[in-house]
């Protein structure tokens, strides 16, 4: 009973400190650009005039616009208008690609992003993880010591680094894999052809593998480091006297009590492998998140750029926070204290 | 002093340390040394576009024109300058901060945790794309000042948490001493533990910044006005260079930036080791 | 006669360094019959845990033994492979070791961490038949049943030691060796441990080594007792005459200084400290502390075990 007290008080502080963080984060994300010279409304009336103005709402658009950038109205007043907007899904519209809503924008961006992101992110994990299981459980031995130097070394490397090295290698010396894309110019998206979907594992192969690569050595060491600190636990050693074999201690015993810190690194690390994913898709031309951003950046559309900074603002901190919140429920060991 | 001198020993004695600080005085002198024999104006335009490289351009050109050993030589300065600063910014204020909040606790330390919590949570790489790109013309300094914004809040984090761990412990210690000397003691206490936790985390933002400031750049972000290593790469990407083979421009940087990276890193490795077990001992 | 049990003849195990070598256990022998509980004692950091180690072969490096034969049961468990040395390992032999309250795996389930014994050691045994067992050894250590779902963490330390010590029963072995069972637990906790143990011995036949530095606890429980110094065993014998009567100067050192409850008695303890097993001082271990040190023979030779008053004694008092 009294253990469930402090968990009620614990995901209700957790909660609230993420309404507020979340708040603070999207109002930034809100009164920054009002920094940015220049008047967004101003360009896309001058564009709209510019195509001989073919749209009848546009009043009912730069009334849209002007009250998500808070042309009127007191600042706490716009800001209230935006949360609002922003909670029905409008996002505006592109500057550069007016008038396409953000959100229609984004919306194609994101699903290629989170396949590459998804897959490359489960790939890396699991192989690191194995990788490291027997590195670990075998430190004494040369190979898991040169192991261990090689992924330090790949710790630092960026992934967009890697992504370069591996786009001249496989693309242009050996022609092995494309340069970029996300599937084959002449096909059309259809998700239920196999035809799509061998292009498409196709294409993000290489931008996968330069994900993998790089991040790999972190899964790696860190846990490599917990099976070294486990192998000397009591409990290893009363597996061996129980005559148990090798090849049993060290996944039944060792592995499962390593598996949950490190499940835990693995959502916990989410942020750090948004921003290199996203220039890595940057590099290779393929169409997530990335790519739009960096065509934004360089067509200066805020709007669009908001939109995505939002979308990864929101759920990196949605996943953090939820990570947080379950996770001393999921480890029985863990008591509801100050962190 | 006499501990000064001891520490230093110690400190180069671990072997990973040292193989950093090795890769990294090698790249101050190559840079320095370099730009001070040939050096041609990293940013004018010297010669041919797209040359190998030859007797004259060590590195060859870029598609400008430019000298790509220049640009390398001088990039390496740029990165260090931005890293020190943005190191110094950080550790610094972060620590105050941590400080301040670890020690008087109370009010303070809720309103100073809930503005560090902000900065962890929001997402570096978009912040940063939005700042930069709102505020238009970025110069190195501004970058500075900026990556400096968003690295305070992680060592504000654990100095505080240090703080409040050791505040315990003398706490009861110091019950029994006058309260004029409580905090004479904690200064002398916390202090020497700051400095030394302090550096190895220095090391750590630095790299921090020059692997940001690389990120920020290869989008198009950096100046416009000097070449940065990271503004190399992505002219490199901008002008395809990869697909036309200009191995000399795309090469350069990636493999100087790499040395960058892994110096500091084993440095901060290096130094991570020293500092961590005997806090851990102490404890 | 019975049949020794356990024959440790000369066994020396040493953990191997840069420098000089600990020798933690020197030319160690002694013997265990069936159906006896034989204890052996000695301060922290005498090579007790070592030696018990040393029977299961489950020494880290750089421990290593060095020489020595451990017969068992007219095997010698040295010589075994590794596959036969996994067998007997639970099956005739169990061990609870140091620490027992850290030696439950933290995310298993007490049921399928007994649960794990059975199915490695005797195979394909139908559900059912398992569960039932489990439930017995639970009852037999004086445990609830409804034990088997609950995970380490959920149990007091005296509740984890008498799952650990179901455990070390489930396959009844010939010989339990017992490192420590009740340090670190309250004195009543102490002595239901203990009763448990006596229990095992008499109803399963099954004899136990105990290993602490607690004197009472041996008194409690043991037949024959050894003690240790400094990696060799000074004195071994009947408990009762032991304690009556100790011959060798350690021992009776050990024997003073249990408190009395109804004698007036002057506590006496030992000056000195314990040696350094790197290098441990020449002739006989004991000397630097022997309040019946001669110099010129316990210095240069360490004494042979030799029969005196029905017990073993490696001392130059007695003949």
């Amino acid at each position: 009973m009294v253990r469930l007290k402090k968990a009620h008080k614990y995901f209700i502080r957790r909660t609230i400190l993420f309404v507020i963080i979340m708040l603070i984060a999207l109002f930034i994300n809100f009164t920054i650009p009002r920094f940015a010279p220049g008047n967004p409304i101003g360009t896309v009336i001058a564009m709209i005039e510019r195509q001989g103005s073919r749209f009848e709402n546009i009043q009912e658009v730069i009334d849209t616009y002007e009250t998500m950038f808070g042309l009127k109205g007191s600042i706490p007043e716009q800001f209230v208008r935006y949360l609002s907007e922003i909670s029905k899904g409008n996002l505006g519209y592109s500057i550069r690609y007016f008038p396409v809503r953000v959100s229609t924008l984004l919306g194609r961006a994101l699903p290629f992003s989170i396949f590459l992101l998804g897959v490359s992110t489960a790939i890396s994990w699991a192989l690191g993880t194995v990788i490291g299981l027997f590195a670990g459980w075998k430190s004494e031995s040369r190979l898991s010591k040169t192991f261990s130097y090689v992924a330090l070394i790949l710790n630092v490397v960026p992934y967009y680094m890697l992504a370069l090295v591996l786009i001249f290698l496989l693309a242009y010396v050996m022609a092995i894999f494309p340069f970029g894309g996300a599937y084959a110019g002449t096909l059309k998206m259809d998700w239920t052809s196999i035809e799509f979907i061998k292009s498409l594992l196709y294409h993000s192969f290489l931008p996968s593998l330069s994900i993998v690569i790089t991040s790999l050595g972190w899964w790696f060491l860190s846990i490599r480091s917990l099976i070294v600190d486990l192998k000397g636990e009591d409990f290893i050693l009363l597996a061996e006297a129980k005559g148990l074999k090798e090849s049993r201690i060290m996944w039944k015993h060792a592995f499962r009590n390593a598996l949950l810190p490190q499940l835990t690194m693995l959502a916990l690390s989410l942020g750090g492998v948004v921003n290199g994913s996203l220039l890595t898709e940057m590099i290779f031309s393929y169409p997530g998140l990335g790519l739009l951003l960096f065509e934004s950046i360089a067509t200066a559309d805020y709007t669009v750029i908001q939109g995505i900074t939002l979308i990864i603002t929101l759920s990196v901190g949605f996943a953090t926070f939820i990570i947080d919140a379950l996770y001393p429920l999921v480890d029985p060991r863990i008591t509801y204290e100050e962190r | 002093m006499v501990h000064a001198g001891r520490g230093i020993r110690e400190i180069f004695r671990s072997r990973e340390f040292t193989a950093g600080f090795i890769i990294f005085v090698f790249l101050v002198m190559f840079s320095v040394i370099g730009s001070a024999l040939i050096g041609y104006p990293p940013m004018a335009t010297v010669g041919p576009p797209n040359l190998s490289p030859n007797n004259k351009y060590l590195f060859g050109t870029d598609s400008f024109g430019r000298d790509v050993f220049s640009q390398i030589l001088h990039g390496i300065q740029l990165s260090l300058m931005v890293a020190i600063l943005v190191s110094a910014i950080d550790t610094f204020f972060g620590s105050s901060v941590g400080f301040v909040a670890g020690y008087y606790g109370g009010l303070v330390d809720t309103a100073l945790s809930v503005i560090v919590d902000v900065m962890l949570v929001i997402p570096l790489l978009p912040a940063i794309v939005l700042i930069t790109v709102s505020v238009r013309k970025v110069e190195l300094f501004l970058m500075a000042m900026i990556l400096g914004l968003f690295g305070w809040a992680a060592p504000a984090r654990q100095v505080r948490s240090q703080t409040l761990s050791l505040k315990e412990r003398e706490f009861i210690s110091m019950a029994k001493l006058s309260g004029a000397t409580r905090s004479e003691i904690l200064f002398i206490e916390i202090v020497p533990h700051m400095l030394q936790w302090m550096s190895a985390h220095y090391l750590y933002d630095m790299l921090w910044a020059v692997l940001t400031e690389a990120s920020v750049e290869v989008l198009g972000l950096g100046p416009q006005t000097t070449m940065t290593l990271g503004m190399m790469l992505y002219w490199v990407i901008r002008k395809a260079a990869i697909f036309r083979n200009l191995w000399w421009w795309w090469t350069t940087p990636i493999i100087t930036m790499i040395c960058l990276f892994v110096s500091l890193y084993l440095m901060h490795r290096g130094l991570d080791r020293i500092v961590n077990p005997r806090l851990r001992g102490r404890r | 006669m019975a049949e020794a049990l356990l024959d440790v003849n000369g066994l020396t195990t040493y953990y191997l360094a840069r420098d000089a070598p600990v020798k933690a256990v020197e030319d160690v022998s002694l013997e265990i019959s069936s159906n006896e509980i034989f204890g052996i004692v000695g301060e922290s950091g005498c090579g007790k845990s070592t030696l018990a180690a040393s029977l299961l072969r489950l020494l880290k490096p750089p421990g290593e033994i060095i020489s020595g034969r451990i017969i068992f049961d007219g095997v010698d468990i040295l010589e075994l492979p590794l596959k036969d040395l996994r067998e007997l390992r639970w099956s005739s032999i169990s061990y609870i070791p140091q620490g027992a309250m850290n030696s439950l795996d933290p995310v298993m389930k007490i049921g399928d961490q007994i649960e794990e014994v059975i199915k490695v050691h005797k195979g394909k045994v139908p559900k059912s038949d398992v569960k039932k067992r489990i439930e017995e050894l639970l009852r037999s250590v004086g445990l609830d049943p409804v034990v088997v779902n609950s995970h380490p963490h959920e149990l007091s330390g005296g509740m984890k030691q008498r799952a650990i010590i179901a455990m070390a029963i489930a396959l009844s072995p010939k010989l339990i060796l017992a490192d420590e069972p009740t340090t670190a637990l309250d004195v009543v906790v102490q002595r239901g441990i203990l009763q448990l143990l006596f229990h095992i011995k008499e109803q399963l036949n099954t004899s136990i080594i105990q290993i602490t530095h607690d004197m009472a606890a041996q008194a409690e429980i043991c037949d024959n007792l050894a003690v240790m110094y400094a990696g060799k065993i000074v004195e071994m014998g009947d408990i009762r005459k032991l304690y009556n009567d100790p011959l060798h100067p350690y021992s009776q050192a050990l024997i003073s200084s249990i408190p009395s409850l109804t004698e007036e008695k002057k506590l006496k303890g030992l000056s000195g400290f314990p040696p350094s097993l790197k290098y441990p001082p020449p002739g006989c271990r004991f000397h630097p502390r022997c309040p019946q040190f001669v110099p010129g023979i316990c210095d240069k030779k360490a004494p042979p075990t030799i029969d005196a008053k029905g017990r073993k004694v490696a001392c130059y008092l007695y003949k």
